[in-house]
């Protein structure tokens, strides 16, 4: 008992020294750049044991190029700036219809998880139904209708990203305590204000789980739909590497793939955890 | 008796949607709302699978299950004990390599479809890799979280029951995981199968994603729609055999939860 409690106060005296000279902070950031760079020495190993493995010839180095060559070949690519070019052109593509996606589905969510409950209990099953329907199945139909070209590349990406917003705005509205909109409502509030104040931030952190989704999912479908066809982008560069069996650029454009969708999905991850910390602090003021 | 119809009208109020759209579909190009060239009626559609016959269309279908179900099983026998001793038994190396599984885990398996190719030439082996790919990395990492998620108070417990670690593995910890495993099994089978369309319409000589593939390069716009809606319909039988898998098999949950309560 003695024991315990002098362990308490000893943590409570340090936990007060370390306030006092503002240490919390520097504290947390060499904690961060440690778990950083412990994470990163599995990534660099398995790079080292792949260059090993296939300079050596454990690999077959024709078809496993050896990671050097591989990035080689991508800032080869890099400065013709081929790579940028198609780059652009894919991003371009996916951020036009993941807004697309955004403007239309996020207000549609509003108005069928709030004012239009009957309307959205009819039509939820079948929304569920479209948004099962395979999206690479769904290729040539978006080539019919639109034609090859940068229009049906953005309705395939507005069609897969508008499900991921669409039902979690919905399902963000519902989260909502019934009591405090009742509250509101006898307090005197119109539906403008209910909407304002009310049922728009309680929403949000559903909104940006969707929104995550919607960018990850956006991202990886316009690369697969320019390998289904495109002449242009990404995915069509990456085919056309594939096709003239340049080996070590296809791994390199993989590589580049890769890496830039975890970036997407760690700005989206921070944008989300953002509006998630915002609803649990505004919940512990109440 | 109102209350009766209105009950019943509130049951297919769904189905009454679905059906509208199914209707206008069929009416739709008839009176030149669309272009019928391009969006046949319905009832060409199922004229066009009469035409292919229920055998063909069986066996298309058949070959992508065959496919799907030699990728998925060989990725959750591999995947799920890994799972287990990477949750389990070393949880530090777990840690370690979390980076790197992450990142690794985040190569979308579509595109890596040409590069198995070249590795393993044209063929089978490639498809059957990609799902794979596709199925292993959702059912790894819910079962390590799975297991890392049983409660330490139930093994500890256990354990000063005198039971030994295997009586443990399989009536604690493997209980305690499952439900968290058939979700990584659901996502799993969801990527595969949409993968699966995917390297198929690539490089393949039969199956579904090859049957769109070839019409859409035939021109035979109807079939497009029949394989679409095709693929549907299996893809949500998929779902439905493991959502009932998962039912049917943890029956525990649910009922310790209304006890503990």
């Amino acid at each position: 008992m003695i024991k315990q409690y002098s362990y308490t106060k000893l943590a409570r005296e340090n936990g007060e020294t370390l306030k006092k000279f503002n240490m919390v902070p520097i504290i947390n950031f060499f904690k961060k750049v440690n778990s950083v760079l412990y994470g990163s020495i599995a990534i660099i190993l398995f790079f080292l044991l792949w260059e090993v493995a296939s300079t050596y010839g454990l690999l077959p180095s024709s078809v496993i190029p050896p990671p050097t060559k591989v990035i080689a070949a991508l800032a080869t690519s890099v400065k013709s700036g081929e790579l940028i070019y198609h780059m652009r052109i894919s991003l371009f593509r996916a951020l036009w219809g993941f807004l697309l996606a955004a403007v239309i589905s996020i207000p549609m969510g509003f108005l069928l998880g709030t004012f239009f409950k009957t309307f959205e209990k009819a039509l939820l099953p079948f929304l569920r139904m479209l948004e099962k329907l395979n999206p690479f199945a769904l290729f040539p139909v978006f080539m019919i209708l639109f034609g090859i070209g940068n229009l049906e590349k953005i309705a395939i990406i507005f069609w897969v990203a508008q499900w991921p917003l669409l039902f979690n705005t919905i399902a963000g509205t519902r989260s909502i305590e019934p009591n405090m909109i009742k509250a509101a409502r006898s307090m005197g509030a119109n539906k403008k204000v209910l909407f304002f104040k009310v049922i728009l931030p309680a929403a949000v952190p559903g909104i940006f789980t969707g929104v995550k989704i919607a960018a990850q999912v956006s991202f990886f479908m316009i690369v697969a739909s320019e390998m289904a066809g495109s002449s242009q982008g990404l995915g069509w560069y990456y085919l056309s590497c594939s096709q003239s069996y340049h080996v070590p650029l296809m791994y390199g454009i993989i590589l580049f793939i890769t890496v830039l969708s975890v970036i997407i999905n760690l700005l989206f991850t921070r944008l989300e955890k953002h509006f998630l910390v915002w609803k649990e602090t505004s919940f512990q003021h109440n | 008796m109102r209350k009766l119809l209105l009950k019943i009208n509130d049951r297919f109020i769904s189905l009454y949607i679905i059906i509208a759209f199914f209707i206008l579909w069929e009416i739709a190009p008839k009176i030149g709302w669309a272009d019928p060239n391009f969006v046949p009626p319905f009832s060409r559609i199922v004229a066009e699978a009469k035409k292919l016959t229920f055998f063909q269309l069986f066996i298309e279908a058949s070959v992508s299950l065959k496919r799907i179900f030699i990728g998925f099983t060989a990725a959750s026998l591999i995947a799920l004990p890994v799972g287990f001793v990477l949750g389990g038994a070393f949880p530090k190396l777990e840690k370690f390599l979390k980076s790197l599984l992450k990142f690794l885990s985040q190569i979308p398996p579509f595109i890596l479809f040409p590069v198995f190719v070249v590795v393993f030439g044209i063929g089978e082996k490639g498809i059957y890799t990609v799902i794979f790919w596709s199925a292993f990395w959702p059912v790894m990492f819910t079962t390590v979280a799975g297991v890392q998620s049983v409660d330490p108070l139930l093994i500890k417990s256990a354990r000063s029951m005198g039971a030994n670690n295997i009586t443990i593995f399989f009536k604690v910890i493997i209980p305690g995981a499952l439900s968290s495993i058939f979700t990584g099994m659901k996502t799993g089978m969801t990527m595969s199968f949409m993968m699966l369309i995917g390297t198929e319409t690539l490089g393949a000589d039969s199956g579904l994603g090859w049957l769109i593939h070839n019409s859409q390069s035939m021109g035979f716009i109807p079939r497009i729609y029949l394989a679409v809606i095709l693929i549907a319909v299996i893809g949500l039988a998929v779902n439905y055999t493991i959502q009932w898998l998962e039912e049917n098999i943890i029956t525990w949950k649910e009922a310790g939860h209304d006890k503990a309560i």
